[in-house]
């Protein structure tokens, strides 16, 4: 006959994910720690569990595809269906093929290098590039102003994100107007652990993009579209810096 | 459709999810380019149906189901078609799915993984992988906390018992069929 204690399953398990309250584990850690048979089934399954959180991981910082960048551009592009073969649709073709040539040869001559942004923006991150303008930022407020600077530098509507729903504050701006890149700006946030997460933000190099890596401690991601390439990077983990990407990517056209 | 301003947030959103998602995927389906084949089946169904959903905050659960739609429908479509499979070279399918830098006992757990059922596979990534705790799994899946406790306790018996006997993948499988297509080819 079987010596060890009766523990159901379900108990077991709500112990291994933290799902019991701080009493419930006491009592169940001692009755644990007392029977070997429970203990080596805990030991097991917490192993499995530590061994699933691991699998792929590496998929987490491999670059995206860059189609389904594209896929997710292009349908922000689409608009409501409009009439074939109307005249004003033929000479809005005509129109934008034009553009999209002269464009093309304007942006070609003109187009930042594409490796360039994460080299500047973590050469920015170290101050050792010289800051055209500092911005201190002394309240939530003062970001509406650091939105203007931003969008009169890249001549686009631009805000500064709001990132305090994740526990980070802008503190300041950094203005470069002599990066290789062209102009840039970096925002400074910290989060109360006095942790800093810097935004690299300047004109894009034409190719969709988004992916992170982690260089020492920092995490590094890149986000960029058609328009706009980002760097943001802190000490924190990939899930945090994807929380954070999303939020700060979306409030920069806020 | 969403309105300008909605979409670019959503898109924002949806592109932020993509490389957890497509970590779930490859777990779920054993392979990486399996899981890569569905995520991009998943953006394409997301974008068309970003209007119904209601609860930004709910993106990762929502993608997570329409993921896992896409791939049991895209196993009773291999199914249907009965092929028939050799459980020697599935083991081998799923090996060779997992990335080079795994160790053995990655191969292996990705083989007991793809041995269990769907559902069983499911909730184990879902608590493993994804970090989710019971409360959140029972809304994701809108079943009862218990059935969660019931079937997690199961899934993870089961991965124990493949994992110490061995166990190959039961069936056939996206990723075991993906895998062999792009061997022979």
């Amino acid at each position: 006959m079987s010596e060890h204690v009766h523990v159901p399953d379900e108990r077991l398990h709500a112990l291994i994910d933290g799902e019991l309250t701080a009493g419930e584990r006491a009592d169940l850690e001692t009755v644990v720690a007392a029977d070997p048979y429970l203990g080596q089934r805990v030991a097991l399954f917490r192993a499995d569990k530590a061994r699933l959180a691991g699998m792929y991981e590496s998929l987490l910082e491999k670059p995206l595809p860059p189609q389904w960048l594209s896929q997710i551009e292009c349908h922000r592009a689409s608009s409501p269906r409009r009439q074939l073969f109307s005249i004003e649709a033929i000479a809005g073709i005509a129109a934008a093929i034009m553009l999209t040539v002269g464009g093309t040869l304007y942006y070609e001559q003109s187009r930042p290098h594409e490796e360039t942004i994460v080299a500047e923006a973590l050469a920015a991150r170290s101050d050792e590039y010289p800051v055209q303008r500092k911005i201190a930022v002394n309240a939530p407020a003062e970001g509406v102003a650091v939105g203007r600077v931003l969008s009169a530098t890249f001549s686009m509507k631009l805000s500064a994100p709001d990132l305090r729903r994740m526990g980070y504050r802008l503190i300041g701006a950094h203005l470069y107007s002599n990066v290789p890149g062209g102009k840039a700006a970096e925002l400074l946030y910290k989060n109360k652990e006095n942790r800093t997460f810097t935004l690299y933000v300047r004109h894009s190099s034409g190719t969709p993009r988004f992916d992170q890596f982690k260089q020492g401690r920092l995490r590094v991601c890149i986000w960029q579209d058609d328009v706009i390439g980002a760097v943001m990077s802190g000490e924190m983990s990939a899930a945090e810096m994807q929380r954070l990407a999303s939020l700060a990517y979306s409030g920069l056209e806020a | 459709m969403l309105r300008q301003d909605s979409q670019k947030e959503f898109n924002s959103a949806l592109i932020a999810q993509l490389p957890a998602l497509r970590r779930y995927a490859a777990a779920l389906s054993g392979s990486v380019s399996s899981g890569d084949d569905l995520v991009q089946d998943c953006i394409e169904r997301a974008l068309k149906q970003g209007d119904r959903l209601r609860e930004q905050q709910k993106l990762g659960a929502w993608l997570r189901s329409i993921l896992h739609n896409l791939y049991i429908d895209e196993l009773r479509r291999k199914r249907s078609r009965g092929i028939e499979e050799d459980i020697t070279e599935l083991a081998d399918d799923f090996a060779i799915s997992v990335p080079p830098s795994g160790e053995a006992s990655q191969h292996e757990l990705a083989a007991a993984l793809g041995s269990l059922s769907e559902e069983h596979r499911q909730i184990l990534l879902l608590v493993g992988l994804e970090g989710k705790n019971y409360r959140e799994i029972a809304e994701d899946l809108r079943i009862p906390i218990g059935t969660v406790m019931s079937r997690l306790a199961r899934a993870r018996e089961r991965l124990r018992f493949a994992l110490e006997n061995g166990i190959a993948p039961r069936s056939a499988s996206v990723t075991s069929l993906d895998a062999r297509r792009r061997l022979r080819q």
